[in-house]
């Protein structure tokens, strides 16, 4: 018996550096990152003198307008997303409960059309200053608006919509805290806000830097604000360096740099995070102590929660609404319905993709923890900091060359042309969106982990379930909540996508985004609007659902 | 009196009354200790001298000031308590000193105060940690040292040894403890282990939905038992049903006054096993015997009646009951060990069935 | 082995058909990788199909990544015909390699030689002008004259443009530069820059409200916007009707403009077809629709402009060779980075 045991141990030790979850980790990494690499291998072939060029012209404000934009969007995400989340946590003010799921809703508008919107809003020719005009007879110069169409309004746009990622995770980790740390720290002479400061928002502390880190993410990626407000980010001057100085090298070469940024600030935060652990190290739940907000204090929070909600939803999907009452008639038709089947089919095949892989990777991380795992889930990640439009070109290439070195081969030994295999078809374009999206289901299905102490893994395994059923019977139904979160997450943002979907889909096949880019950029924003509208609605249910659903997660909760 | 004073507290949850009418006071440098079954009400009041709930009524003094009732209520952050609980509760985030440090004010010595205190406590070495990397003992004794840091003129700890081993709980109990006293720190501590309340506190007040039952010296209570609630909370205890007949009651093994009592009052006889004595004229029959090291339970049974009775014998008397198991032995009784009640809201018919657990 | 690896070829084979993507390559059917929007080349595509029997499968993108996606489909892809707007797009697809020559005396014959490839690879199909706007309470049109006039001193801080970012301006500068040479050129975009009534900022139609809302008295744009405002939303029309358009004349001749077009693809499977709807795209029928849905200008001559297009004014189209704007292409960028036009 004994020895037997003794030979188990020494077996799983002996296979603990190589076994199923670190190749299945290892694999999935190796997938993932093989349209980054493709990036990144481009640091390594000359690009000319386009470099010289950039150095000496529009690099450093490159540099500096993608750090004043991430630093402007985490400050904004971080104010917005944390405060509503501690006040519809920790408070209960008139309202709070439609609030509570209502903040998420932002997350369900494409940026773009957010910035569209407000363009047509507060620009110069826009509604309010022509109003402004009128009423009070001035022209130009006599006043002083502010510019949306800068960085601060670039802030401002990619801060509303994405605030909700820091909600959502700020929330579900302050509903998941200790009720006994708050008021230990109370005794400990801390008064709410200073219990807020030194013990909540601390604990919070990994759940708020990934949602930031998910935010500044898309800030990188995000094409189509910068564009539409003609602020030069990297990401611009990628698309600028590609399509202008048809130097697509170069381009790549660029977006290899912003990586390098997105590396850094990962590994700082980890630094920063020092021994620290965040398991919870009370068992304890009680009910969350309601601090009823009455008079002033409760007509804040109210503000507090409605006036991101009102910026990052109810304006730009009013004024959407508006255009679409006018143009739906003549813009909905087959053709339409099809757009429509086709975003919700690809959106729903890539969550559940992405979910399953982001799993999977989680758990072997978790499983064997290790430089090993560490890195491949970094590398697995990186794929949503880079610009669609360049992931999806490092998916085209190597899978173009799959496709005709196997058709090659075909041809030379048995006389048979397989074609292309993968390129533009719905599977290469499903990859492309896991590459991209895996960042953010991963991250949700991670932080679901983390608060399933090893213990519960350690009680499983003792009761005879492999590691596979612990996942499968413990994790699984544990999980159910961020699993959730993750699907809903990489679905929205599917049905968001544009680049990918537009460089790799095939034939005949149309999104409601592409319909909306389309139109947009041919500068028919009230034609655009009922596509973009759908894309919102269709969006919005999910969403809604996860909200419930995040509610319900509380541990103990009945 | 300075320390804590709670004067009809009560407290009612969704229309339960969780708190009743509760008076309780705790001197400087003296440790009572709130005892009772899980939802007795312990843990509430603990929270409202904590000021982490208000009362619905009565009043709360913490050093002498009015911290709730009467239209006050100070927060828990400006009542100077101190607040330990079960499972610690350390920030995970914060190393051990930093922990220590948290309720301390600013200040060019705070981190020399935090050394301090982790010094007293013997964890001076583990400054620098997270509190995962520390045992459970380790870990009570730096939230201890955490409660202590800012010198509260009330602690609370409720349950706090419960997540120990008991060889650990005895020492680091009486070693908090005597900390806390030397203090002079006024202490409540919330328990539903009456040994521990017994071995630790100066005075005992026993809860029941709500109420305190009784309070006092730890003896008095074991001693003079205020109900058989408050009797059989310290101890197994033998409940016999009977009735009072010519002023006595009759246990099967033994008469026991029934002071106070009319003739024909249906009572609950309640005898602790250490009162049967072996040796005696009552006839018993000896069904099995339950060695606990120092000493061993041993099942009686009435020779006639359907009753039966634990009887606690020392560890030296053992073999010779032991030999005795299905033989007759004779019993006699200890009246200190033994208590008569009236048994409340019993229908006197109901009595049919005699005996103990 | 082989076995093995056919029938794992075969099984992703299945599971990539099942998925939607296989290409078509049967009889009748003809491949259309497109830059431009399927809403501005449907109709065209719709009535070749009705005439030809043919049908046509249509994937939309923007242009360099069509010429990534053709680069890396390598032999085996399914692309027949490649239509984009601008030249230098088409140029550049040519240098890429992904253009087949074809000889065809139809196109030879409907197509004016300035507007195509003398080596047959890729075709002009539509024409679209460069104009200025501008306020007429503000602005006397005999101050206009041409695009490098708008330089001079006196426009300062009264002209609205888009960002370089833009292919038009692009082109446009790259006509400078072919006319003038890039030193000049460059002076015109130093000017410009300093002539700004804002930083470059929305697409074509801001201009043009940029001019009717009074933040500019300049502004520069595609004409077929500027029709297209004329029946879009209430808005848009009140912003058209306070703006004239102004034909301004290179002091080459003519005012500048660029094509949209396409070329049959070096791997196409489909020649026959992807010849036969290139040709369909430049008759009379389809350059009609070019005129009517896009408000482009034919490029075939004899075809009637739009009357829309007709009414804002007469187009003398620029003489210049538009293959030549290409190998100017990438010094605009530098250009514009070195003065910094955003």
């Amino acid at each position: 018996m004994t020895s037997l045991a003794d030979n188990g141990l020494r077996i799983e030790r002996r296979r603990a550096r190589f076994d199923g979850w670190t190749i299945a980790a290892l694999l999935i990494a190796a997938l993932a990152t093989l349209p980054v690499a493709v990036v990144a291998a481009s640091i390594f072939v000359p690009s000319g003198d386009a470099w010289s060029h950039l150095a000496a012209t529009v690099l450093f404000d490159y540099f500096a307008n993608t750090l004043w934009l991430m630093a402007g969007v985490a400050l904004l995400t971080f104010v917005i997303g944390v405060s509503t989340a501690w006040l519809v946590t920790m408070c209960t003010f008139p309202g709070r409960r439609i609030l509570e799921w209502a903040l998420v809703l932002p997350l369900a508008m494409p940026a773009y059309a957010v910035a569209y919107t407000y363009a047509e809003i507060l620009d110069y020719a826009g509604i309010v200053q022509t109003w402004l005009r009128a009423a009070f007879g001035w022209s130009h110069g006599d006043y002083w608006f502010p510019e949306v169409r800068s960085i601060p309004g670039a802030v401002l746009m990619l801060g509303l919509v994405l605030y909700p990622y820091v909600y959502m995770l700020a929330r579900a980790a302050f509903l998941s805290q200790s009720v006994c740390l708050l008021e230990i720290s109370r005794t400990l002479g801390s008064g709410p806000w200073r219990t807020f400061l030194r013990v909540g928002l601390p604990m919070a502390r990994p759940a708020i830097v990934t949602g930031i880190v998910l935010a500044l993410m898309e800030t990188i990626g995000d094409y189509g604000v910068v564009q539409h407000f003609s602020v030069s980010t990297f990401s611009t001057g990628i698309f600028r360096t590609w399509y202008g100085l048809g130097n697509l090298t170069a381009a790549t070469q660029l977006a290899a740099l912003l990586l390098g940024v997105m590396f850094l600030l990962l590994a700082v935060e980890r630094l920063g995070r020092g021994g620290a652990a965040y398991h919870h190290t009370t068992t304890r739940y009680r009910p969350l102590p309601a601090f009823a907000l009455r008079g002033a204090k409760a007509w804040g929070a109210i503000a507090a929660c409605i006036v991101p909600l009102l910026l990052g939803f109810a304006v730009p999907a009013g004024l959407l609404a508006t255009w679409a009452v006018q143009t739906a008639p003549r813009i909905v038709d087959g053709g339409f319905w099809r757009a429509s089947l086709n975003s919700v089919t690809v959106a729903a095949l890539a969550a559940v993709l992405a979910v399953a892989v982001a799993l999977v990777l989680a758990f072997a991380a978790r499983m064997r923890p290790g430089a090993t795992t560490t890195w491949a889930t970094r590398l697995a990640t990186l794929g949503y900091a880079v610009p669609g439009a360049v992931v999806a070109v490092g998916v085209m290439i190597p899978f173009g060359w799959f496709d005709n070195t196997v058709d090659s081969w075909m041809r030379d030994h048995v006389g048979v042309s397989t074609g292309l295999l993968l390129s533009g078809t719905l599977a290469a374009m499903l990859f492309c969106y896991v590459v991209r999206f895996l960042a953010i289901s991963f991250n949700a299905v991670e932080s679901g982990l983390s608060r399933i102490t090893p213990n519960m893994d350690r009680a499983a395994r003792s009761l005879g379930a492999g590691p596979w059923a612990a996942l499968r019977r413990i994790h699984t139904p544990l999980l159910r909540g961020s699993l959730l979160t993750a699907a809903v997450l990489v679905f929205v943002d599917t049905m968001k996508e544009l680049p990918a979907t537009l460089i790799l889909r095939p034939f005949n096949f149309d999104t409601l985004a592409i319909r909306t880019y389309e139109l947009a950029g041919d500068e028919r924003l009230a034609d655009a609007s009922t596509y973009a509208l759908s894309i919102v609605l269709f969006g919005l249910l999910p969403v809604i659902l996860l909200s419930a659903a995040i509610a319900r997660s509380r541990p103990g909760h009945q | 009196m300075l320390g804590l004073e709670l004067a009809g507290i009560s407290r009612s949850f969704a229309g339960t009354r969780a708190v009743d009418h509760v008076d309780l006071a705790v001197a400087p440098g003296e440790v009572v200790c709130l005892l009772g079954p899980s939802g007795c009400g312990k843990t509430t009041t603990l929270r409202i001298a904590a000021g982490l709930e208000a009362a619905d009524s009565g009043q709360v003094r913490i050093g002498g000031r009015v911290v709730d009732g009467g239209g006050a209520f100070v927060p828990p952050e400006h009542r100077r308590v101190g607040l330990v609980f079960q499972d610690y509760a350390l920030f995970p985030h914060l190393t051990v000193l930093d922990n220590v440090a948290f309720g301390l004010p600013a200040g060019p010595d705070r981190a020399g105060k935090a050394r301090a205190l982790l010094t007293r406590v013997n964890l001076a070495d583990r400054a620098a940690d997270h509190p995962h990397k520390l045992s459970g003992g380790e870990q009570q004794r730096v939230a201890l040292a955490r409660a202590l840091a800012p010198a509260p003129l009330l602690m609370l700890l409720d349950e706090p040894f419960s997540g120990l081993n008991f060889r650990l709980r005895d020492r680091i109990g009486e070693e908090s403890l005597s900390l806390l006293r030397a203090a002079g720190t006024a202490t409540l501590m919330v328990t539903h282990d009456s040994d521990e309340a017994m071995r630790l506190a100066d005075r005992i007040a026993v809860m029941r939905a709500g109420r305190v039952v009784q309070s006092g010296r730890p003896l008095d209570l074991y001693d003079r038992p205020a109900d058989l609630f408050v009797a059989e909370f310290f101890s197994e205890i033998n409940k016999i049903r009977a009735v009072v007949e010519n002023g006595v009651v009759d246990t099967g093994i033994g008469l026991l006054p029934a002071t106070g009592l009319a003739n024909g009052t249906s009572v609950i006889a309640a005898v602790r096993p250490e009162a049967i004595r072996p040796g005696g004229s009552a006839p018993a029959l000896a069904t099995a015997v339950h060695p606990m090291g120092a000493y061993a339970l041993v099942k009686l049974k009435h020779p006639v009646r359907d009753i039966t009775y634990l009887m606690r014998v020392e560890h030296g008397a053992t073999p010779e009951v032991s030999a005795k198991v299905g033989a007759r032995v004779g019993v006699s009784l200890d009246p200190r060990g033994c208590f008569v009640f009236a048994s409340e809201g019993d229908a006197p018919g109901h009595a049919a069935v005699m005996g103990s657990r | 082995m082989h076995l093995v690896s056919v029938r794992l070829l075969a099984a992703i084979a299945f599971v990539a058909g099942s998925l939607g993507g296989a290409p078509a390559i049967a009889q009748g059917e003809v491949n259309v990788y497109s830059a431009r929007q399927e809403a501005l080349i449907r109709p065209q595509l719709d009535a070749f199909t009705r005439t030809t029997g043919i049908r046509v499968n249509l994937v939309t993108a923007s242009e360099d990544a069509i010429i990534e996606r053709m680069r890396a489909e390598g032999r085996n892809s399914p692309a027949d015909v490649m239509l984009t707007v601008d030249v230098a797009r088409l140029i550049r697809a040519t240098d890429a390699g992904l253009f087949r020559p074809i000889k065809s005396p139809v196109l030879e014959q409907a197509i004016p030689s300035q507007y195509r490839d003398e080596g047959g690879r890729w075709y002009g199909l539509g024409l679209r002008a460069r104009v200025i706007y501008y306020n007429p309470d503000k602005v006397n049109p005999a101050e206009l004259s041409t695009y490098e006039a708008l330089a001079d001193a006196k426009w300062r801080g009264r002209v609205c443009i888009r960002s370089s970012n833009n292919t038009y301006n692009q082109s446009l500068l790259a006509s400078l530069i072919a006319h003038k040479g890039a030193a000049a050129a460059e002076q015109w975009a130093r000017g410009i820059v300093a002539n700004m009534a804002r930083p470059p900022t929305g697409g074509d139609r801001d201009q043009i409200t940029g001019v009717a809302s009074g933040e500019c008295d300049i502004g520069v744009a595609n004409t077929y916007y500027y029709v297209l405002m004329q029946s879009g939303t209430d808005a848009e029309k009140a912003a058209a009707a306070k703006v004239k358009a102004f034909f301004p004349q290179q002091s080459g001749g003519g005012t500048h403009v660029n094509i949209s077009g396409g070329g049959v693809a070096t791997n196409a499977p489909n020649p026959d077809n992807a010849q036969k709807l290139l040709e369909f795209l430049a008759s009379a029928e389809a350059q009609k629709i070019y005129a009517e849905v896009v408000f482009e200008y034919p490029v075939r001559p004899g075809v009637a402009v739009a009357p829309a297009l007709l009414a804002i004014g007469p187009l003398n189209p620029d003489k210049l060779k538009l293959s030549r704007l290409a190998a100017h292409q990438a010094e605009t960028i530098r250009i514009f980075d070195r003065v910094g036009w955003k």
